[in-house]
């Protein structure tokens, strides 16, 4: 009991060296710390319940088995996000299934935005599966710098503030905005020009 | 773009405003077209990365212990108990290796046997097939399988000695 107290007391990255070092229970408590979230994660990419428990799982399957890799140069959770995502992506490119349930139309009505006026009207991405739009965007930010990269990923991979993202990047709030801004631009242009290649138009009509 | 617009259009965007700010800064944007254009391409990456990654909360419909349970049995008895364990990885690891060595190994050898042994097939299938060396009635020396020279030698009977 004394031991669970003291485990449960202790940092993610103390626990990751005692995990490395084969402590199982070490690791269960990471697991145990970050477990709800991981699956929230998968989850989202692919929704059903049955498949995202499977999926998390091997998550953390492949946690255990590249912790060796795992620096410590970004927090914990931005790695296991990463590795949550790579799985997801690698489900999804073997089957490509789901359409998209929700158009940004629809999910801008829902989050109470939809009464100003320039909302999406018109989205291709609408009807498209909702892998291949995964697929689509992990191809699109490819093409753009790793600083706007990464402030995107903290931001909507990991929800994390404009602050703690100053902070993981060492940069102003100003530099923050100014990559999410730009960063977003270029993530649409690259969007735009990967379904013009397939012949799809995507355009935002007010 | 300036500074603070990029950062309204951010905060806006991310819907980090409050209902009234939100609408004051909209009122902005419309007086400006490129402004217009601009927040609702920023509304659409952030709607669309949002719904796609933001965590769904929901929780695995499992208990703690059957969920690390699934993980150990996934881990196929790499994680048993700690002294066992660093060993027990090791050799898997290693075991693993070896099969992907192995894999490599053999392939080479099926395919180098494939690449040897497919023309020592063909010859012994020459070997064994009938090829026979036989005039047809024009006087020409014609290379042959047993089944064409029959074929030949029928129309040769039939149709050449015969005088028709």
């Amino acid at each position: 009991m004394a031991e669970e107290v003291e485990y449960a007391s202790m940092s993610d990255g103390e626990l990751i060296r005692l995990s490395r070092e084969g402590d199982t229970s070490a690791f269960g408590i990471l697991i145990s710390r970050h477990r709800d979230r991981v699956y929230g994660q998968v989850f989202k990419m692919i929704p059903n319940h049955d498949g995202a428990l499977d999926l998390s799982q091997d998550v953390w399957v492949k946690v255990w088995t590249r912790l060796y890799q795992f620096q410590g140069d970004s927090p914990f959770t931005t790695w296991l996000t990463r590795i949550a995502i790579n799985v997801c992506l690698d489900h999804i490119r073997k089957k490509r299934r789901r359409p998209i349930e929700e158009s940004i139309e629809e999910l801008t009505e829902k989050n109470g935005d939809g009464d100003w006026v320039p909302t999406v009207k018109v989205d291709p991405l609408k009807g498209m599966a909702r892998e291949e739009v995964l697929v689509l965007l992990e191809e699109a930010f490819k093409g753009i710098s790793p600083e706007q990269r990464t402030a995107l990923e903290y931001m909507y991979y990991e929800q994390l503030e404009y602050k703690e993202i100053a902070q993981r990047m060492n940069c102003s709030h100003g530099t923050v905005m100014s990559r999410l801004f730009y960063g977003k631009k270029a993530l649409m242009k690259r969007l735009k020009s990967i379904l013009e290649q397939r012949g799809i138009d995507l355009k935002i009509e007010i | 773009m300036r500074d603070q617009d990029i950062e309204k259009m951010i905060l806006w965007a991310d819907g980090k405003l409050s209902p009234e700010e939100a609408s004051k800064v909209e009122s902005e944007f419309l007086l400006d077209e490129e402004l217009v254009k601009e927040s609702r391409q920023q509304k659409y990456v952030s709607a669309l990365l949002d719904d796609l990654f933001r965590p769904a909360a929901v929780k695995p419909q499992i208990s703690e212990e059957a969920y690390f349970r699934g993980i150990l049995n996934k881990l196929d008895g790499q994680i048993n108990s700690r002294p066992v364990n660093i060993q027990k990885r090791n050799f898997w690891l290693n075991l693993n290796r070896s099969i992907k060595v192995g894999s490599v190994a053999v392939a080479a050898i099926v395919i180098a046997l494939i690449y040897f042994h497919a023309p020592v097939q063909m010859g012994n299938a020459s070997s064994v097939a009938m090829i026979t060396e036989i005039e047809t009635g024009d006087g020409v020396t014609t290379t042959t399988l047993e089944s064409d020279s029959i074929c030949i030698e029928w129309i040769n009977t039939t149709y050449i000695s015969d005088g028709r």
